[in-house]
């Protein structure tokens, strides 16, 4: 148990140095740390269309009232802007692989998967999500008068944590068939566009598309549990599901990691 | 370069789009995405009687989500980052030294790639519109879809033109990739392609009617929905014609004053 401490301090100090010198780098080219925000900005102004939308509209569909439905959107608004904090890293991975620049990180003393999906963070793009996640969540939640408890608001930040680790492991999982193929631009296209039906709350799509999202690929426990947790929607066995669906993930994805690196054959001198 | 020089460029254009067939593909397929989650959530929209449309039908709204869709795809751009690139890595020097013009080159490359994507993309297009006149009762007059086709092909050439001139900021700005991402993000936008823009208001409408880029996306979709009437068709064909002049006259002359200060990096 000590050792599972000691080493758990170790990386999030190693954590907090990845944090800083991305935050040096990226301070040293403002303007790309502007743009950034300013694309950013865009994704978000889609996904706030959406919002739109549905506040216009005013009702209640298929149990959810609009404000709840201003929740899940705010969650995947917020969600997604935590992922893209990380994103720099997924990006380059099969570039790394395709230039053979992965050796250099494959021969440092530290676990692989960590140093190669968080070494770089952006703090940039993050922001506009965040802030604006953070407004819709709040609003559509004091709109609804739903209770603002201690079990509520630290089930709702578990069930956040749990849907930002799932984006994790789900888009990383695309990323790696770089080590199969030589361009995976069209699966990385899909992925986006899978995890792009959470700009809608899951209950506007009918029952078949809901289990295929809450079971078989789970895009969709990213931003509705933690609502649905809120309101008092989730089942024991959905919220034991909503936990247990990450682990799983995770289990299933670092499999398909240590395959990946296994094929791995430099690329380059 | 004589035209059969640009035409060989056309069909280089046609076989890098298919040089990774499966890419190719599957992100065809991921345009399919969006649209089956907005018909859904038109769908409930409207089952609610909540959705606030500015006059459109149900049946026009899937209509407009399906076409738009497909439409925003045949009109995507894609070849700017390869111009900044140029730009900002020397590779335009092996182009200036070459008897040709770089915009009819690019254009050439584009309307290939372009080429490639059409079979699938019209073939798709005509499923949706058969689709819609069995199952949404919509019927289209030969005539609207004719003046689509041209309509989709004016779209082409003015989002060529519009996305040139942005590209050949280059000369000014060197890193400006993160900077045309939120830019077609916002044209995608602006164009219509997410949603149509007359339902957020009049002066949303008002200023699609008045910018170029509605003259992209929503105004060859409104042509074959049958939300334009016959005689705002034609000040809409005109509207795409002037702006794609505005644009080339942009580009041409951003391109004189971009050579002039260009310095040439690399070999």
């Amino acid at each position: 148990m000590k050792q599972f401490w000691e080493r758990l301090r170790y990386y999030l100090g190693l954590l907090g140095l990845f944090a800083k010198y991305s935050l040096m780098e990226q301070m040293e080219y403002r303007i790309n740390f502007a743009a950034g925000i300013a694309v950013e900005c865009g994704y978000m102004l889609i996904k706030l269309m959406y919002a739109v939308l549905i506040l216009n509209a005013g009702a209640e569909i298929n149990g959810l009232t609009a404000n709840e439905m201003l929740m899940c959107i705010g969650t995947y608004i917020m969600v997604t802007g935590v992922y893209m904090g990380i994103y720099p890293n997924f990006w380059a991975l099969p570039l790394s692989v395709q230039d053979g620049s992965l050796d250099m990180l494959l021969t440092k003393p530290v676990n692989t998967q960590f140093l190669i999906t968080l070494r770089k963070l952006d703090f940039g793009m993050p922001i506009p999500d965040v802030l604006c996640g953070l407004a819709l969540i709040v609003y559509g939640w004091q709109q609804e008068g739903l209770p603002v408890t201690f079990a509520n608001v630290a089930g709702f930040v578990v069930f956040c944590i749990a849907g930002w680790f799932l984006t994790y492991c789900l888009f990383l999982i695309p990323e790696l068939l770089s080590f199969w193929f030589v361009s995976n631009n069209g699966v990385q296209a899909l992925s986006s566009a899978v995890f792009d039906f959470n700009n809608t709350p899951m209950n506007l799509y009918p029952k078949w598309v809901q289990r295929l999202g809450i079971f078989l690929l789970p895009v969709f426990l990213i931003t509705n549990f933690p609502t649905l947790f809120v309101m008092g929607a989730l089942s024991p066995a959905m919220t034991l599901w909503g936990l247990a669906a990450p682990v799983l993930v995770f289990a299933i994805q670092r499999i398909i990691w240590r395959r990946a690196m296994r094929r791995y054959t430099s690329a380059s001198g | 370069m004589t035209a059969a020089g640009y035409c060989y460029v056309f069909g280089m254009g046609m076989q890098k789009a298919m040089a990774y067939r499966a890419d190719f593909f599957l992100s065809i397929v991921s345009c399919i995405f969006p649209i089956i989650m907005q018909v859904y959530l038109w769908t409930a929209l409207y089952a609610a009687g909540a959705a606030d449309t500015n006059g459109y039908t149900y049946e026009q709204m899937i209509l407009y989500t399906l076409l738009a869709g497909v439409t925003s795809r045949i009109v995507a751009t894609g070849f700017e980052n390869d111009v900044a690139r140029d730009i900002k890595d020397g590779g335009l020097n092996k182009y200036l030294v070459k008897p040709m013009n770089y915009g009819a080159y690019c254009f050439a490359q584009f309307a290939g790639g372009k080429a490639a994507a059409a079979g699938f993309l019209l073939a798709a297009a005509a499923a949706v519109l058969g689709g819609a006149a069995l199952t949404l009762g919509v019927p289209f007059a030969p005539v609207r879809l004719a003046l689509y086709a041209l309509s989709l092909v004016l779209a082409l050439v003015l989002n060529f033109a519009i996305f040139f001139t942005i590209a050949l900021l280059g000369f000014w700005l060197t890193e400006i990739s993160q900077l045309f991402g939120t830019i077609s993000i916002v044209i995608m936008v602006v164009s219509g392609g997410v949603f149509p823009l007359d339902i957020f208001g009049p002066a949303a409408a008002a200023a699609a009617a008045v910018l170029p880029f509605g003259y992209t996306t929503q105004f060859c979709v409104n042509i074959v929905s049958g939300r334009l009437a016959m005689d705002e068709i034609w000040p809409g064909f005109a509207a795409q014609l002037l702006w794609t002049a505005v644009f080339t006259a942009a580009h041409t002359a951003l391109w004189r004053r971009g050579a002039k200060r260009y310095t040439a990096v690399g070999g």
